[in-house]
């Protein structure tokens, strides 16, 4: 017996934008979403800069036998 | 917690709307500052302070970048186990008042977000911790984010009204990473500090579970008070707190503090057993609030005390060389 029920199809994911200018934002939604973003990339500089740092003057102060551990 | 504490457009109502769209766009909307509440600060303040107790006390020189690194990492190791913690609890966080404006029940951050970011800083952690100052104390955090996640936030939260009791052993745990970092193994001393804390998590989180037991109880979360009842809670309360106060006086009888961490503790365990009567003997339900909401500040005084004492007298010790001990007569000598 044919199935007479209407199938529909399974709802495609919806896609992520790659570029912010493929989403319409209006002024203030463009502002805001500028300013957090920039204050995620200004905590991840500093993050990864404090990273370096302290690499850099660790090294200095184990010396070259930094990473010769006896355990 | 403070509107301080919220996140961006939890503290920011007219933002709500074009927030949405963002969101469903895919964009994220999160502030670093809704990164930075995933880390727990005021946790991360007493894993800090608890830390550099441990790592001052113990015998032996660490240069002072380098156990500015082992404290920062800890921090870091403890905030990681934070967000893993938001990230698993969302669920639970988002139907209790005190919880209900994290970063993931307000929507600032997704849940996978928070998840890549515990991860990301808890490997991050261990690793520089390991490569920087020794693997011993790596290792001991890399056990204490493992325990704080899987045992007591996966397990025991869920499961068991003895949650805290078991689960606060990964709060109790920072002394000890903090001492690894200098000497590379453990002793009684760093043990007592961690067995101080632990003793003290019980009676400080069923004082706050008293007061949020309607919030437990419709995020399904079987604290004490939900379980075993108020009666019970009270005299559990009370218990650790008579445990407590001898034990937190024990590193001055043993050598390892001075007469001031003494006195401190003395007077502090007096105060501390005075207010877990005083909840034990509250009658109605205004006064048992008021009791258990003065204990739980009183408790934060008195672990803040105990450790600040400690650190202060170490510190003392090792710029002057003085140190005000306890008379021979009353000390214990352990060890060599």
């Amino acid at each position: 017996m044919a199935d007479t029920t209407q199938r529909t199809a399974p709802e495609a994911p919806k896609p992520v934008p790659t570029n912010t200018e493929e989403v319409k934002m209006s002024e203030t939604d463009r502002d805001f979403y500028s300013k957090q973003r920039r204050s995620r990339s200004i905590a991840m500089a500093l993050a990864l800069g404090a990273v370096v740092v302290v690499f850099y003057v660790v090294s200095l102060i184990q010396g070259p036998g930094i990473l010769s551990r006896p355990y | 917690m403070s509107l301080t504490d919220a996140t961006s457009d939890a503290a920011n109502p007219s933002l709500a709307g074009p927030l949405e769209n963002l969101r469903e766009a895919g964009l994220s909307t999160a502030s670093a500052r809704d990164y930075i509440n995933l880390l727990k600060p005021r946790v991360m303040s007493l894993v800090v302070f608890t830390a550099l107790a441990g790592l001052i006390a113990a015998p032996g020189a660490l240069h002072p970048f380098v156990a500015l690194t082992a404290v920062l990492c800890i921090a870091i190791g403890a905030g990681a186990s934070g967000a893993l913690n938001m990230w698993y609890d969302a669920d639970i966080d988002a139907v209790m008042g005190r919880t209900a404006l994290r970063p993931i029940p307000s929507g600032a951050v997704t849940p996978r977000q928070a998840l890549g970011f515990g991860i990301l800083l808890s490997v991050g952690s261990v690793g520089v911790l390991g490569l920087l100052v020794n693997w011993q104390s790596a290792a001991m955090l890399a056990f204490t984010i493992f325990f704080y996640v899987n045992i007591y936030t996966m397990w025991l939260k869920r499961s068991t009204p003895q949650n805290i009791v078991i689960g606060g052993l990964a709060g109790a745990f920072p002394p000890a990473i903090g001492w690894l970092a200098v000497t590379g193994s453990l002793a009684l001393e760093p043990i007592l500090m961690v067995l101080i804390i632990f003793m003290w998590t019980p009676p400080h989180f069923w004082a706050l579970a008293i007061l949020k037991e309607e919030d437990y109880g419709r995020a399904g979360v079987p604290m004490l008070p939900n379980v075993a009842g108020d009666k019970v809670t009270r005299q559990q309360i009370l218990l650790y707190s008579v445990l407590l106060a001898p034990l937190a006086v024990l590193p001055a009888f043993l050598g390892y503090a001075g007469v001031l961490y003494a006195l401190v503790t003395v007077a502090g365990g007096v105060g501390f057993i005075q207010h877990a009567l005083r909840l034990s003997r509250a009658g109605d339900i205004p006064a048992r609030n008021k009791a258990a909401g003065k204990l739980f500040g009183f408790s934060i005084l008195y672990l803040f005390a105990v450790f600040a004492v400690m650190l202060g007298e170490d510190i003392v010790e090792r710029l002057t060389g003085f140190a005000l001990a306890m008379p021979t007569a009353l000390t214990f000598v352990v060890g060599g």
